[in-house]
């Protein structure tokens, strides 16, 4: 979330090293080669998985652990969860299937992953405020 | 499928990592900016960052479309898969819109989901067709 003190080199370089991983490790978990393929769902099925774990991640990070350390929040929640899952290889792939002579199987798409987010994500911070109180931490909000 | 184009998959996981560690490092800059501006109610930094990198990289796939097979890869990864995919982010907009429910109501709620979902697709094809339009009238489109 966002942050209203102001921004050091050290945040940039953290969201710099996070955003590196997150964004390695989406290509290494994707096959990322829908390039000139645009009929292969495989990609878009992994790009969905990516989706909802850095959507559960973030909900479980953001009830349990955030708001104590603004670096690693930094890193983990802007950096590492943002570089690895992307918005803008979901409305590309979902484009791709509708130019592919899909139409329906690109409203599929998009109305299968957008409510699988948000369950994700819930299921996550729900995760995250159950496993804080069991802890014996307070419960902070990012 | 892409053609290798005498790029190393080592150099290609290089420019995803250096993509996104840039892309990410943007997306703080804008949600820094915007927090600041406009307050942190509203995302408008992550609005930004998302609209914004879904209508580049259909610009961006129009232009790799018109390109030579080796460079069109290299400009794949080091901008779509790299910079854009780690510049917009799900994760981040799954937890705000988590958040608005949880403190505003299923409203606000689905404010950010019609905002985001609907701006991100409507950007990508408009990023894609036109920048396909202006290349096709300059007499470089494929």
């Amino acid at each position: 979330m966002t942050r209203r003190d102001t921004p050091t080199w050290q945040r940039y370089a953290v969201v710099f090293a996070g955003g590196a991983l997150g964004a390695g490790a989406r290509c290494g978990l994707s096959l990322a080669n829908m390039h000139h393929n645009e009929t292969a769902i495989w990609p878009w099925v992994m790009l969905l998985i990516i989706n909802v774990i850095g959507s559960l991640l973030i909900g479980l990070y953001a009830a349990a652990w955030s708001g104590r350390h603004a670096l690693r929040d930094q890193f983990v929640m802007t950096g590492l969860l943002g570089g690895f899952t992307s918005f803008s290889l979901f409305s590309l792939e979902s484009m791709t299937l509708w130019q592919a002579g899909m139409p329906g199987m690109a409203l599929l798409c998009i109305g299968v992953s957008v409510p699988l987010w948000l369950l994700a994500v819930a299921l996550g911070y729900a995760w995250g405020q159950k496993a804080a109180s069991e802890s014996g931490r307070r419960n902070t909000q990012p | 499928m892409i053609s290798s184009g005498g790029w190393s998959a080592a150099s290609y996981l290089l420019l995803v990592l250096l993509g996104g560690g840039i892309g990410a490092m943007a997306r703080l800059a804008l949600v820094t900016y915007a927090g600041r501006q406009w307050g942190t109610l509203w995302p408008w930094g992550i609005w930004t960052a998302n609209i914004g990198g879904a209508l580049l990289a259909g610009a961006v796939l129009a232009v790799i479309n018109s390109m030579p097979a080796a460079w069109g890869s290299a400009l794949w990864w080091l901008l779509l898969v790299g910079l854009l995919g780690s510049l917009t982010t799900v994760s981040s907009f799954s937890l705000h819109t988590l958040l608005l429910f949880r403190e505003h109501g299923p409203g606000a709620a689905a404010i950010n989901l019609a905002v985001s979902v609907g701006g991100c697709l409507v950007a990508t094809v408009v990023g894609f067709l036109g920048t396909g339009a202006l290349l096709t009238g300059l007499g470089g489109g494929a």
